[in-house]
């Protein structure tokens, strides 16, 4: 047996899973999508360390009492995919990010620039590809309060994650530069994702 | 013989804010793709059925009214939500009741008395394209049709086949109010993070709605809530309602356009029918929250017991 997930209420009409230690929490999300309260599950949203269920209180739980069946999934899935983002970096927070971390600038970027990122999930906003893999060294918490809006193309971070906000929205991240490659996410274009969750992703520095 | 005139409405001036909007995206949450649609789900269901449409059509959502409107064919319309002194030319127009208007005629609603947005229904709806199975303005996402511009001409859908106007219940509908509203949350997802007394505080304390609030959320401003840890929750995903906690400790209710997941953690959960209620506060209503229990228990039992399982 896998160990026990635990249950939490998120209102009448969410449930949150947590999974077991080093679940991979795509796997289990994939699980319920596939279930039998697939057509009756609105939203199925994994993150790092849980998964939502969006359904109306009967069916979240059945979800409840059948998910124990699912196996837990260890294994990371990586497709083998790489994407290269050009990028300039010239973030409003970069010089804050080089206090919290005792780096000079140069030491940011280099650190940034080398590391290879695996894409995690997305979330927050359409296509924002939350991308694992910011070195220890790197690695800041979010900002005390979000910003209202942030730039679409800012390239940020936060804890382990490095993300490109794909349109203006909201944002809580150490913004560090821009990206200046095609946008990786367009709801127009057909896929809108040019990344996908298990892709790997490397930042290129193009200035300044 | 002329042929007949083409459904559409024409924006002569859409006010501060308006949108188009139905019942959001769904199933793409884990794209990160909002749900979005109606900010005030029962108003705007309500105006659907008053004229007879299916209650996932696309209506506008008039924010703080100002917008005028003119009908380049007949058509059966309702005004839901936030009460406004509307006019179809120079005659005043009844709220939360079906009426017609004739070609070239110019539906005019003034800045409502309470409440932030207003629905105007068409009967066939706002037949503008679709993104990602959706016709809903997304303000996060931007995803959607851009809010309405003055000059925009809106083709109106083919009437339903089957007429669902009948005699609808307006009693589901929470109107907006003068009063400062209570507002009913469920505990959790997350109020183990905060300190033992920050639920008291959310539960006791009066909050004021900031004027940084807008269709992703309601930006409340009081005592501050308290984190018991220093540790950094883990992003997750999150609903509709969610009381999502920043470290300022100064809580945000996500409303319709809200991000589908979020990294602060969240103290509560709004009662669904209570979303609309939040979604027509203006900026510095004082409201109050409410514990309450969830009305059934995991196991989908109907709850007698007040644990929150």
């Amino acid at each position: 047996m896998t160990g026990s997930r635990r249950f939490r209420r998120a209102g009448e009409r969410g449930l949150l899973i947590e999974v077991t230690e080093g679940e991979n929490t795509h796997a289990l999300a994939r699980w319920l999508r596939d279930s039998a309260h697939a057509d009756r599950l609105d939203e199925v949203v994994p993150g790092p360390r849980t998964v939502l269920a969006v359904a109306d209180p009967d069916v979240l739980a059945a979800v409840a009492r059948s998910v124990d069946s699912a196996p837990a999934v260890q294994e990371r899935q990586a497709t083998g995919h790489i994407v290269e983002v050009e990028v300039v970096y010239d973030g409003t927070d970069l010089e804050s990010v080089c206090e919290q971390t005792g780096l000079s600038r140069d030491e940011v970027v280099h650190l940034h620039s080398t590391a290879t990122f695996l894409v995690d999930f997305f979330g927050f906003s359409p296509g924002l590809a939350f991308s694992a893999g910011v070195p220890d060294q790197l690695r800041v918490p979010r900002l005390e309060t979000p910003r209202t809006t942030v730039p679409a193309g800012s390239l940020a971070v936060a804890n382990q994650y490095t993300v490109v906000y794909p349109g203006s929205t909201p944002g809580g991240w150490s913004i560090i530069g821009r990206s200046v490659s095609a946008p990786l996410w367009d709801p127009h274009r057909s896929p809108p994702n040019l990344v996908h969750v298990g892709d790997q992703v490397r930042f290129r520095v193009v200035g300044p | 013989m002329t042929s007949p005139p083409t459904p559409a409405i024409e924006i002569v001036e859409p006010g501060p804010f308006s949108t188009i909007q139905d019942l959001g995206r769904h199933a793409h949450a884990h794209l990160g793709v909002p749900t979005s649609g109606a900010a005030d789900q029962g108003a705007f269901r309500l105006a659907n059925r008053l004229v007879g449409n299916a209650e996932t059509a696309a209506c506008l959502e008039i924010t703080l009214g100002g917008a005028i409107v003119r009908f380049h064919a007949p058509a059966s319309v309702a005004l839901t939500g936030a009460p406004t002194a509307a006019k179809l030319d120079r005659r005043p127009a009844s709220l939360m009741q079906r009426f017609h208007v004739q070609q070239g005629q110019t539906l005019r609603l003034d800045a409502p008395a309470y409440g932030l947005r207003t629905y105007l229904a068409v009967r066939g709806g706002i037949a503008v394209p679709a993104t990602l199975g959706s016709r809903s303005t997304d303000t996060l996402s931007g995803l959607g049709p851009e809010p309405l511009q003055t000059g925009q001409v809106l083709p109106i859908g083919d009437s339903p086949e089957v007429d669902r106007s009948g005699l609808p219940d307006c009693a589901t509908t929470a109107v907006p109010t003068t009063m400062d509203p209570t507002v009913r949350v469920h505990p959790g997802p997350r109020d183990d993070w905060f300190s033992p007394d920050a639920l008291r505080v959310l539960t006791s304390e009066t909050w004021e709605i900031t004027a940084e609030t807008n269709r992703v959320g309601a930006r409340l401003s009081g005592p501050a809530l308290e984190y018991a840890t220093n540790s950094q929750l883990p992003s997750e995903g999150m609903v509709a309602g969610a009381i999502e906690v920043p470290p300022s400790g100064q809580p945000i209710v996500f409303l319709a356009d809200h991000p589908t997941t979020g990294g602060y953690p969240v103290i509560g959960v709004v009662h669904a029918e209570d979303i609309g209620l939040l979604s027509q506060a203006r900026p510095s209503t004082r409201l109050r929250f409410r514990i309450t229990r969830y009305s059934t228990d995991l196991t989908g039992e109907t709850s007698r017991h007040t644990h929150l399982t």
